[in-house]
């Protein structure tokens, strides 16, 4: 049914979004579901923020706040930021190695469609009469267990995680079998792009940790239908241990990939390679992400049961990983020539935002001050800095960046940077007064809080700050919008870029490459500009 | 005054400091280099980027500062860990300590003074139970939960531990001051999870020794 | 093409040593098995990698062939995501469509060893 030539090919809109093998294709539509679920996973955290804004129960109910919260997080962590670095992975890594296409095409082809199934079911909870999952993103047995949390939502949760994480680690080995295996003549390890290296480094880890959170929602599954796997001394122990070795390194899956696009856009907005290239490699690469792997421990702190002072020492140890990606990163700016690019602003504001996450993640590697500020709203403003002010904005980087490689039209600049504007000052607004809140002793996952305490300022703050936010996204989609009806068309290589995808038209036609420059180095593209090919 | 038995809110209060100057100093030098770059380098003035793609030898020196700073952190950590580890061991030695077994269930504390019918706990109508306690002496926890996960927080004591089915866990904790030191649940417990209060009352030593005999007999009789 | 194995045994070495740092404190068996299994793992991926390489020669090059009879379509990759959704679903809503799954499944998978074998011939 299927063998066809490839640049007389008729197209087929639905049939390629349905069942088209061209990792371009399945990216754009991982993408644009993660889009779909992005937004939807928002209106939970404005619902959830209106609540919060002052005390007292005014918006919804209890239990109602407690299903949002489960899902919210449950949808942004399995459903939209983890998609969302694949998919710039299913798109690029084939491109800059000079592929032709991903490797195992239909095996990336079931896992898009497990992802979007598992997603279904996992936000089918929704409409069930119990209501959706609500016992964390994380499942945390006893409560996630039959006789604390029944109902077919929480059911549907496990069963919507399990079958998204199996499609989502699919597609991850397919991107890691693409760069070690199908790179292009001269194409050597040590002569990959900055960002392929990254995807690396995320799809190391994915090897191991997205099959540990598949089986584990298997048990607990098995769990709630028969018995006690979680139950005894060991048993909540062991659930901890097992997510969380899962858990934290997806939360570096969904940060590696936007590291690598901002030195990419660091790159090309500077005119200059990546500086430092070796060391990045090794070290955000590759250390980062074996430490990344070692240091799930420390979520369980506050059991008093784990190997502590292991996982701080491990979990200190990232600070070594991380300067040295900073020094390159900044390293790369200096002498450059920098245009200010919608994608190099939001680039630099992600360096200086995830900073602080970083930084905030320095302080809880500690378990003396972690005794402090576990799961309190301290935690909240770090993973929030981390993933929302560091990778989402980084993600926008990336796709002011390669939005007109993959549609040939550029993103409206101006639009850009009024969205860069309001997302800077409505998220600051939002997650920097949460690090007072949880100082002063304000834990996470409660729908309210006494007036007596006196939060009630800092937490409408807050919430003026995620209307904002909300309006920047809107922004964004007004921008998508424009810029796809009235197209402003881009050339094969419109920003002056370092790496091969710049070597093809916009978008790529379905075989990738007409023809290869040579390649030399990590930056082929500014090798051939400079005459050095 | 100070206080002659370590606590667990000293020991944060000095590990925390040093935390907070070398990230702000950490964040400081970033922003700093990286606006100057921004201003330095910017393009239009018709200047081409440099050449130098890396430069070793300054960024493995810069690794070593950095691991020097790791392993000054990781040290000051490593100490205040020893140091909150002891008052476990020291409490359960302690012959004067005061002895408290939590209970946390959905969603209610009950704590009971161990050797002795005397107990605190959630009312029915949901009124957080007041623990009182002796200023300036160790009191020594043992907590467990009957149903699900829960965690035993005092904020302005810097710790909380969590508390499972099945598990006694132990922990000292040492009042500086008289007062009240609001605590909670720190781990989502389900419905009523925001509700999980109780209130530590410190009272000073002469005046909790009444106060336990006073309950002790009256429980009695 | 030659190394790629070899990022996968050095970085499933350097987690085994990592795990081995354990030790040096206060080791727990689930933390050791997790993280050393881990490493041997991906250490076991990379001896997979290092055969598959052997086997093959040359290794898979970018050309107009390979281009043009690469299939633009799978419509049993779509049928086996379904059969493996609809049998997990069927855990939870009855047996019965675990076995719908369970069929879609396996003439998806069918219908993928028909396309991989038709691109070889």
């Amino acid at each position: 049914m299927s063998v066809v030539d490839a640049p007389l090919r008729r197209p087929a809109p639905l049939l390629d979004a349905l069942i088209s093998v061209d990792h371009k294709s399945i990216a754009r539509r991982m993408l644009g579901a993660s889009l779909v679920f992005f937004l939807g996973g928002g209106v939970m955290a404005l619902l959830m923020r209106t609540e919060l804004a002052q005390p007292g129960l005014q918006v919804v109910s209890t239990e109602s706040y407690n299903a949002l919260f489960t899902m919210h997080g449950s949808t942004m962590i399995y459903l939209v930021i983890t998609p969302l670095s694949l998919a710039l992975g299913a798109y690029l890594v084939p491109l800059q190695v000079g592929s032709a296409s991903i490797a195992g095409p239909r095996v990336a082809l079931t896992g898009f469609w497990l992802f979007i199934f598992g997603g279904i079911v996992l936000e089918a909870g929704w409409l069930t009469v119990g209501g959706p999952g609500r016992a964390t993103w994380i499942g945390v047995a006893p409560l996630s267990e039959l006789q604390r949390t029944p109902g077919s939502g929480q059911d549907l949760w496990i069963l919507g995680v399990l079958i998204a994480t199996l499609g989502e680690w699919l597609i991850g080995m397919c991107i890691l079998a693409t760069a070690l295996r199908k790179r292009a003549p001269g194409m050597t390890l040590m002569r990959m792009p900055p960002f392929t290296w990254t995807m690396i480094g995320t799809t190391l880890m994915m090897i191991f940790a997205f099959p540990v959170l598949v089986v584990l929602m298997g048990l607990l599954f098995y769990d709630r239908r028969h018995c006690c796997l979680f139950d005894g001394p060991q048993g909540p122990l062991s659930y901890q241990e097992l997510f969380w070795f899962y858990g934290h390194p997806v939360v570096y899956v969904m940060f590696f990939p936007f590291v690598g696009a901002v030195a990419e856009v660091f790159s090309a907005f500077s005119g200059r390679r990546l500086f430092g290239y070796t060391f990045f490699v090794f070290s955000t690469a590759l250390l980062f992400a074996a430490l990344s792997s070692s240091v799930w421990g420390h979520h369980m702190f506050t059991t008093g049961r784990i190997n502590a002072r292991y996982f701080a020492l491990m979990s200190h140890g990232i600070i070594l990983a991380a300067g040295l990606e900073y020094f390159d990163l900044i390293g790369t700016l200096w002498r450059g020539s920098i245009r200010f690019t919608t994608a190099l602003l939001f680039g630099v504001v992600f360096l200086l935002q995830f900073l602080v996450g970083g930084l905030s993640g320095v302080w809880v590697a500690s378990p003396t001050l972690d005794f402090n500020a576990s799961n309190s709203y301290v935690v909240v403003a770090h993973f929030h800095y981390t993933l929302f002010a560091g990778s989402v904005f980084g993600a926008f980087a990336a796709i002011f960046y390669w939005f007109p490689k993959w549609t040939g039209a550029f993103l409206r600049e101006g639009l850009g940077k009024l969205q860069l504007a309001i997302m800077v000052v409505g998220t600051n607004m939002t997650f920097a007064p949460m690090f007072a809140l949880g100082e002063d002793g304000m834990t996470r996952r409660i729908a309210d809080y006494p007036r007596a305490s006196g939060w009630g300022t800092l937490n409408l703050i807050a919430t003026i700050g995620s209307y904002l936010i909300a309006a920047g996204v809107l922004v964004f989609l007004i921008n998508l919008m424009v810029s796809l009806r009235h197209r402003r068309p881009a050339g094969p290589d419109p920003w002056e870029g370092p790496s091969l995808e710049w070597a093809t038209s916009s978008p790529p036609p379905p075989h990738n490459f007409d023809a290869l420059p040579p390649i030399r180095s990590f930056a082929p593209l500014m090798d051939l500009r400079e005459g050095k090919a | 005054m100070t206080l002659a038995v370590p606590n667990t809110r000293s020991i944060y209060d000095s590990l925390a400091g040093t935390y907070v100057w070398v990230a702000c100093i950490v964040f400081g030098i970033v922003l700093v280099t990286v606006v100057a770059f921004l201003v330095r380098y910017r393009a239009g003035r018709h200047r081409k980027p440099g050449e130098t793609v890396d430069a070793p030898r300054v960024e493995t020196l810069y690794l070593v500062v950095l691991a020097v700073v790791t392993a000054g952190l990781i040290g000051l950590t490593f100490h205040s860990l020893d140091r909150v580890d002891r008052l476990t061991p020291a409490a359960a030695q302690d012959p004067a300590a005061v002895r408290i077994d939590v209970i946390g269930a959905q969603w209610q504390w009950r704590f009971r003074y161990a050797g002795s019918p005397v107990v605190e706990q959630t009312a029915p109508e949901g009124t957080p139970p007041e623990l009182i306690v002796p200023v300036g002496r160790r009191v020594l926890f043992s907590g467990r939960s009957q149903d699900v996960l829960h965690d035993f927080w005092i904020p302005d004591l810097k710790f909380q531990r969590q508390v499972w089915p099945d598990h006694t866990e132990s922990w000292a904790l040492t009042f500086p001051h008289p007062g009240r030191y609001p605590g909670l649940c720190a781990w989502f417990c389900g419905l009523y999870h925001q509700n999980m209060h109780f209130v530590a009352v410190a009272v000073p030593a002469a005046q909790f020794d009444a106060w336990l005999a006073r309950r002790r007999q009256g429980a009695a009789g | 093409m030659r190394r790629g194995w070899r990022v996968l045994a050095g970085w499933g070495a350097g987690l085994v040593v990592l795990a081995a740092v354990q030790i040096v404190f206060h080791p727990k068996a689930i933390e050791l098995a997790l993280l050393g299994g881990a490493g041997v793992i991906v250490i076991a991926v990379g001896a997979l990698a290092l055969e598959g390489e052997r086997r093959r020669l040359p290794p898979a090059p970018v050309d107009e062939e390979e281009a043009q009879t690469v299939a633009w379509w799978s419509v049993p990759s779509l049928v086996l995501a379904f059969g493996i959704a609809l049998f997990v679903l069927g855990w939870e809503v009855g047996a019965w469509l675990m076995g719908i799954g369970g069929g879609f499944a396996a003439l998806g998978l069918g219908g993928l060893v028909r396309e991989k074998r038709a691109e070889r011939a």
